[in-house]
């Protein structure tokens, strides 16, 4: 079921938070405790080094690309209390704009989906998540979810734009108007959504279930029905799996894992059929929800022992 | 009567050889499509035979009598007397010698010109499109021409960026001009004496309804008629004798992309055309002329309106759907002789 | 208080694009490498008989589409199915004459390949025979020895080789050629065996008598239960022999006479001596204790022949096949063809062929059938491999309910490597109604073409996208470009581009008129030029920090003798002037723009002056302020 293709060195000199790989897959980004983001070229199986970006004063923690309609575009957070965004212009990458108005570290950012132009939403440890946008690349606005979790924000992350109903349409002039909605998990234990009204961000719905700091959520890409899914993962040890069935405005919650360890990442596949989780436990598992609706873990990675590769029997 | 084969990997661009060498072969080429530069790629010479069915029904065969792999997407194939280049997507062109009688290699390397065509950054970019006479003309994405003496290791002309857009495919229309199409819906004749790099004559599909052109082709007796088939469907006929507009445009495929168009070498009143939409069209412009080339009355092409109403069309993939094969996949390439063939995917 | 440095981030997997799984890998000492692990849900593409197969395959699959309104006969749904058998069979053909060429690397490969369509091949004709051929009693037992026979074929090969011995029955495979066509039913081959060894004894004289005495059963001409009758007759009689004990002296001949009477214990030793499958007891045990059953009858054998083979958990993915098969158990059987084998294709075949017999209507939690969920991976992994994807399309589009979902996804994240292969792409997306994906294809080509400096094929690429704010940024570097240098670039795409996107980008629609005026400079319309200039400046077309530029490519025709404007023009253009130097403060400007000004005021006025002498009718106050 899965293969170790290769292992690279990305001469970070500290721990490595974070490895984003571009829409088409030929550019990689790592950030670092050693505060320089690494940006490879991947071609083949081959990573160059393209450029080192140094510009943070403290580790960087999430790094986030955005649509390449919009040109080659990066987003970084750090420590140091900054969101840079990084553009690439005759094969160099110098930063366009810093947002310095946070006041403790920015745990995460994420690009909205393409169709709401570039739109970076920012969670950070002051409680409150900041929108970034721009209508040029030039220009920049902002706004503020203040005290959006108390203690701190870890991890924001955007609903598809994709309204579901439409894509059973085949003309697809007759869109209706997009709701922007995004997640995002804090130390509260709580995970909310987000939805912008009239140009304000409300709170839509809080969702309650972690007994302990919300360390990642995950909206699931749109699969092509009202469905909508969102995965989070905590300190709790807990991957729960929240589910909106599009008719009502209730989400039920299924756990799909409990382990004693923290549980730190949660990443869906461009489909959304594969879920990878990643905990404290050394252990990466991958998970596919089987025809008859239960969640199977189709494989199981210990990061220690790279070669060993385990199967599990769902 | 056909015989397809699959091969596994996808064919950009076929062409048959000459009688020089015997018309019972032709060559292929493949692509793979990706953002780097692939050597999984490969030229293959096929030769064509006759086999007796059960049936006592004489079946066509094919089969490969050699290859040679190539570093790139092969863009671009051409042949003549016994020589055969191929246009790769990284930039060069490289030449091959057919020869029948060694058996084992068949295709034996000649010359390359490597990085031909390459953007103002110097990131090398494909070469699309070439075409031998006695000299070889190329054309690439960054809009130049080059021409390529056989035994000389650089260009004797150059034409850098003479057109802002990428240029799809190219011909020769006379031993010292050369036709190309744009994606901007241009046609473009230019001189290789003159300097510069102004063309010599320009043409624009349709400025209302723009689209780019795919492929281009002469008249095999009359070398001002030149044909060509856009992303929408669009046939276009050109007469190089009047300048701006073409003489006829005939709408086809469903307004699918027209990925390559041919006349009939014999029967020039006949051409074919190839679509993404998988089909390949058979365009009748009148009753089939016996022998080389036509009487030198006005060809049956130009008389737009007659035309129009004279041309049957038919559609010759429904073959191969009834042999329940190769449906609806594209058809990139096509070339025709007396026999034809035809490469998907 | 901070969040993350107590406990830093050590652990973290990202699904890339390709199902590429990268990792984090942070080991004690800090520094950081960087895992990749390839997801692998899709099968060996890199191998060019698969990727035939897959081609072909696709071929049937395309052609035996139908909508749910008119499902497919018996007999339609059969040849769909055969079609899809002879395309492996013609694909094992390909295999093994590679095999025979190939080298030692790669025979390996082949003979995976090799084995796995052997076993989906004999898989899906015992499918055929029980779902769709529906043999009634008395047929069922032997065609279930026919397929057998196909399939395991080595008594034939055996029996073969045993002959050219003299005498056979030193052959060391004299015993389970006998056996072997004992098991299979093959009556004719026993005999001869048996006939060739000279074996004289009592009891193969016997056995010999018995065997040709067995009923046969023959559809035309014979119903079931007179078959049936028989063949309880003739059993019977041998059932008595046995007790007599008439094969004593002869070991063979009785155990050959106990497996023909039915005794199961003979039937699995014999099994288990030639080890052959659980399935060849099954169809043995069928033959010679129920001949004449329907299905339904042979249900408790299989149960039986399972539960004496070492039951289920000891089968492997070959006989659990045929298990599910033979119960009729669909939904296990798609779970085993999609949990046990690598390669999707078998399984999203089977699933079609299934639903297109209306076999398989049930729904799931997701609301989509089996069939439709295994076509989406399917069509989802071929859409992932570069030399594939044309196939995946269709696969997807076939998934009524997400089909075109995924495919978009996919879609937009095919490589664009050259201009041929974005428009390949693009067409398909403007076939199938995907604008935004369509739109998004031609703003990442105007990009890239922009970045190398290609402005015209950039532009063509937003003509193509009828992208009004892409072009505006274009336009914006075409401008650019003639602030510096006073020359347009790519004038051949200016010149060609239509009317329609002049009306989206104003940007644009200021280029091409100053492309325009250019023009009639050069074709000595310098009247024309002027006053089109004059009204782009008045109408604000032209943004203000162009005036300057565009007021002095007017000056040569100011100076020029001849009369090229009204003087209602000099006067827009003087007021431009005046409000350019309004807009910038006095110290804003350098001595260079200070001095440009008052020239450009005096060339107006100057012109102004003439223009008025020259129309005497006018009467003109000249005021300026210099």
């Amino acid at each position: 079921m899965m293969s170790v293709m290769q292992t690279i060195d990305t001469a970070h000199d500290d721990m490595i938070h974070d490895a984003q790989m571009d829409y088409f897959g030929i550019k990689l980004a790592t950030c670092s405790s050693d505060r320089a983001i690494r940006v490879f070229d991947v071609k083949q199986e081959q990573y160059t080094l393209q450029q080192e970006l140094m510009g943070h004063e403290g580790p960087v923690w999430q790094l986030a690309w955005a649509h390449p309609k919009f040109g080659s575009i990066l987003a970084s957070c750090s420590y140091d209390k900054k969101v840079v965004i990084w553009k690439e212009i005759n094969r160099k990458w110098s930063p366009i704009y810093e947002y310095k108005d946070h006041e403790s570290s920015v745990n995460s950012v994420a690009w909205a989906p393409h169709e709401f132009g570039l739109l970076l939403a920012c969670g950070s440890s002051d409680c409150s998540i900041s929108l970034i946008s721009s209508e040029d690349g030039e220009q920049w606005d902002s706004k503020r979810i203040q005290n959006a979790h108390s203690i701190g924000c870890n991890a924001v992350c955007w609903a598809p734009a994709t309204s579901p109903v439409s894509l059973l349409e085949t003309s697809a002039d007759s869109r209706p108007e997009l709701t922007k909605r995004l997640v995002s998990g804090g130390c509260d234990t709580f995970i909310k959504i987000w939805k912008e009204e009239d140009g304000e961000w409300v709170e839509d719905t809080k969702l309650e279930g972690h007994s302990d700091w919300v360390r990642d959520v995950a909206w699931a890409p749109a699969t092509g029905l009202n469905r909508s899914q969102i995965a989070s993962c905590s300190q709790d040890g807990r991957v729960i799996i929240w589910t909106n069935n599009g008719s009502t405005a209730s989400w039920s919650s299924k756990e799909l894992l409990k382990s004693n360890d923290v549980v730190w990442h949660a990443s869906w596949s461009l489909t959304g059929n594969i879920l990878a989780i990643s905990g404290g436990d050394n252990k990466v598992t991958l998970w596919k929800e089987a025809i008859d609706g239960n969640w199977q873990c189709i494989s199981d990675v210990s990061k220690s022992q790279d070669n060993e590769i385990k199967q599990v029997q769902g | 009567m056909f015989e397809s084969k699959f091969i596994g990997r996808n064919v950009s661009k076929v062409k048959i050889c000459d009688q020089s060498f015997g018309a019972e072969s032709f060559l292929s080429g493949t692509h793979t499509s990706q953002t780097f530069v692939s050597a999984d790629n490969e030229i293959i010479l096929w030769s064509v035979g006759v086999e007796q069915s059960e049936e006592d029904v004489e079946e066509p065969t094919m089969s490969k009598s050699s290859s040679i792999s190539h570093v790139g997407d092969v863009m671009g194939l051409d042949y003549k007397g016994g020589i055969a280049a191929a246009a790769s997507s990284n930039g060069s062109v490289s030449m091959y010698k057919l020869d029948k009688m060694s058996s084992s290699t068949g295709l034996e390397p000649l010359h390359s010109w490597s990085a031909l065509h390459s953007f103002k950054s110097g990131r090398k970019c494909p070469c699309t499109d070439l075409c031998i006479e006695d000299n070889i003309a190329t054309c690439g994405e960054d809009g130049s021409i080059h021409i390529l003496d056989m035994t000389r290791p650089t260009p004797v002309r150059s034409l850098v960026s003479c057109d802002s857009c990428t240029l799809n495919s190219i011909i020769w229309v006379s031993p010292q001009s050369v036709a190309v199409v744009n994606t901007s819906g241009q046609l473009k004749v230019f001189d290789i004496r003159q300097s510069g790099t102004q063309p010599i004559q320009k043409f624009i599909l349709s400025s209302a309804d723009f689209s780019s052109l795919n492929c281009l082709d002469k008249h095999p007796s009359q070398h001002h008629l030149v044909a060509t088939g856009s992303y929408n469907g669009v046939l276009g006929i050109y007469d190089l004798r009047q300048d701006g507009v073409p003489v006829t445009i005939l709408e086809g495929h469903s307004g699918n992309s027209i990925s390559d168009i041919k006349f009939h070498c014999r029967s020039p009143d006949m051409l074919f055309t190839s679509a993404y939409d998988g089909t390949v069209w058979q365009w009748n412009g009148g009753k089939p002329h016996q022998g080389a080339g036509d009487s030198g009355e006005q060809s049956v092409w130009f008389l737009a309106d007659a035309v129009k109403h004279r041309i049957e069309v038919s559609e010759l993939t429904s073959l191969y759907t009834q042999a329940g094969s190769m449906s609806g996949y594209p058809v990139n390439c096509l070339d025709v002789c007396n026999n034809m063939s035809t490469g998907r995917m | 208080m901070d969040v993350q440095s107590d406990t830093p981030q050590q652990h973290s997997a990202m699904l890339g694009p390709n199902n590429k799984l990268i990792l984090c890998n942070n080991s004690t000492e800090g520094s950081g490498e960087l895992l990749f692990k390839e997801v692998n849900l899709r099968p060996e593409y890199d191998n060019q008989f698969v990727r035939n197969l897959v081609n072909e395959m696709s071929c049937v699959f395309i052609a035996n589409q139908r909508s749910p309104d008119c499902p497919m006969t018996v007999e339609e749904v059969l040849h769909y199915s055969r079609s899809y058998r002879a395309v492996i069979k013609e694909s094992m053909q390909h295999v093994q004459r590679a095999l025979m060429t190939e080298d030692a690397a790669s025979a390996d490969l082949l003979d995976d390949l090799m084995r796995t369509l052997v076993v989906s091949e004999s898989a899906w004709n015992l499918m055929e025979i029980i779902f769709f051929q529906e043999p009634q009693g008395g047929e069922l037992a032997l065609q279930l020895l026919k397929w057998l026979s196909i399939h395991i074929d080595d008594c034939r090969v055996m029996m073969e080789e045993v002959m050219k011995e003299d005498p056979v029955h030193h052959h060391h495979n004299y015993w389970p050629a006998v056996y072997g066509c004992l098991l299979q039913g093959k009556t004719e081959g026993v005999m001869e065996l048996l006939v060739a060894s000279n074996n004289t004894s009592k009891s193969c004289r016997v056995l010999m008598s018995v065997l040709s005495k067995m009923p046969v059963y023959q559809a035309a001409g014979m119903a079931v239960n007179e078959y049936e009758g028989k063949w309880r007759m003739w059993r019977e009689e041998l059932k008595q022999m046995l007790s007599q004990g008439v094969f004593a002296d002869d070991d063979k001949m009785a155990q050959m006479a106990k497996i023909l009477s039915g005794d199961l214990d003979s039937i699995l030793s014999a099994v288990e001596e030639l080890s052959a499958p659980w399935y060849s007891y099954l169809m043995a045990a069928i033959f010679y204790t129920q001949p004449y059953a329907k299905f339904h009858q042979v249900q408790g054998s299989i149960e039986g022949a399972v539960h004496r083979c070492g039951g289920i958990k000891s089968f492997d993915t070959h006989d659990s096949l045929i298990y599910h098969i033979l119960r009729r158990n669909l939904v296990e059987l798609m779970k085993c063809c999609s949990e046990e084998f690598s390669s999707w294709w078998f399984a999203a075949h089977l699933a079609d062929v299934f639903h297109q017999a209306n076999l398989l209507q049930e729904k799931n939690s997701l609301d989509t059938t089996m069939r439709d969920s295994l076509l989406l991976e399917y069509g989802g992994s071929l859409m992932q491999d570069h030399r594939l994807w044309n196939v995946g399309i269709h696969y997807l589009l076939q998934c009524p309910k997400y089909g075109r979902y995924h495919l978009q996804e996919y879609l937009a994240r095919l490589p664009l490597a050259s201009t041929r292969q974005a428009l390949k792409v693009l067409s398909v997306c403007e076939t199938h109604g995907f604008t935004q994906q369509a739109s998004s294809i031609c703003r990442v080509m105007a990009r890239r073409e922009m970045r190398e400096d290609r402005l015209g094929s950039a532009l063509t690429w937003c003509r193509h996208g009828k992208d009004g704010n892409m072009a505006t940024i274009v336009a914006e570097k075409f401008l650019d470009q003639y602030r510096e240098s006073v020359m347009l670039p790519s004038v051949d795409v200016l010149d060609a581009l239509g009317p329609t996107m002049l009306l989206m980008s104003k940007k644009l629609l200021f280029l091409v008129k100053l492309r325009e005026f250019h023009q009639l400079v050069d074709t000595g319309e310098e009247k024309e030029a002027c006053s089109l200039l004059v009204a782009l400046i008045k109408s604000r077309t032209a943004p203000a920090r162009y005036w300057f530029l565009l007021i002095l490519e007017l000056l040569p025709m100011l100076e020029s003798s001849k009369v090229l404007f009204t003087p209602d023009e000099i006067y827009d253009l003087m007021n431009a002037v005046t409000e350019l130097k309004q807009s910038k403060s006095e110290e804003m400007m350098n001595e260079l723009e200070v001095s440009r000004i008052q020239t450009l005021h005096l060339s107006l006025t100057r012109c102004l002056a003439k223009v008025t002498l020259s129309d005497s009718n006018a009467l003109v106050a000249i005021s300026c302020d210099v």
